[in-house]
């Protein structure tokens, strides 16, 4: 099915028609979304949280979805905003929580099941989980997906400039931050 | 490439070090469609009987919102109290002068030659219905 054919069903006036088209959409586009999510959140738990409500809001959404994006653009903006909240709103929660977050991240990670990588690895999110939340979304996009500059720009609404200045101060920090431990 | 960033790139490369649950995915659209909210099915009905077609309400209530329209009920319903008042006159048990009551049979009188107008009777049907020799 093409994506115009798709986009017709997910906006048929038959609900039944649209709602077939809807888990077409889910099957495509949870497993690329699902992991830029998850390296934003970090843990399966909040990754798959964040995918529920991406796509809650998605299903809510339909009606006023103007076919002005692709629908992969369309949907990753949503999962990026929903990450962007929960990562927010858990910050306010760990400023009331007396976790200490110099070695949280880290510790944290290592002891996840679902997290293959070693300390290493467990460092470096520990860096980019420092990082503002905005940057640290630049970051991954650029980093891991390797996303154009123009495409994080239509997603975020932010300049292609402002995009390519974060982007440099997130990589010199995670940088330094690495340097300072060896 | 930036010198940081090749840096970064020799020291970690851009392997993921995440995993899921076995079979997450599998089913992952089948638990989602379960969690959406129902969306109210749009199902073409016959229009009821006792009903106008929508096309007939949709002309009526453009009828209703003309100008003309308002302006003829409002007369109709003047000249409804009006006549409401002039029966209620008549028909009070307070003395009036004589005058005053020839000027209010007068008036009724008038009221009556209009509505036998309207009712297109003459005279001698109207005496022979009072009468009730018809």
């Amino acid at each position: 099915m093409t994506e115009d054919e798709l986009l017709d069903r997910l906006t048929s006036p038959d609900t039944r028609v649209q709602s077939k088209a809807f888990e077409q959409l889910v099957r495509q586009y949870s497993e690329p979304l699902y992991w830029k999510v998850r390296r934003i959140v970090l843990t399966h738990e909040d990754a798959n949280d964040v995918l529920q409500n991406t796509f809650l809001k998605a299903w809510q959404g339909l009606d006023h979805f103007h076919r002005d994006s692709l629908l992969n653009t369309w949907l990753t903006r949503i999962a990026i905003n929903e990450s962007i909240d929960f990562m927010r709103r858990q910050k306010k929660q760990l400023m009331v929580s007396t976790d200490d977050e110099d070695t949280g991240v880290a510790n944290t990670l290592m002891a996840d099941e679902y997290f293959d990588g070693d300390e290493t690895e467990a460092q470096l999110q520990e860096a980019i989980s420092r990082l503002p939340e905005v940057q640290r979304t630049v970051f991954m996009l650029r980093y891991y997906d390797e996303m154009r500059y123009s495409d994080i720009s239509r997603m975020l609404h932010t300049s292609e400039g402002a995009l390519k200045a974060s982007y440099h101060i997130a990589v010199k920090k995670i940088s330094e931050f690495f340097k300072s431990r060896d | 490439m930036l010198k940081e960033e090749k840096y970064l790139n020799e020291v970690m490369g851009r392997k993921n070090p995440f995993r899921v649950p076995e079979g997450y995915f599998d089913d992952f659209a089948d638990r989602m469609m379960e969690m959406l909210p129902e969306k109210t099915p749009v199902v073409q009905l016959e229009p009821a009987q006792h009903t106008k077609p929508k096309k007939q309400r949709n002309a009526l209530i453009v009828k209703l919102k003309q100008p003309w329209v308002w302006g003829a009920a409002s007369t109709a319903c003047a000249a409804v109290f009006c006549g409401f008042m002039i029966m209620k006159g008549v028909h009070t048990n307070n003395y009036t002068a004589p005058e005053q009551q020839t000027a209010t049979v007068t008036t009724f009188d008038s009221y009556l030659d209009e509505a036998a107008d309207y009712a297109m009777v003459d005279n001698q049907e109207i005496y022979a219905c009072l009468t009730g020799d018809y």
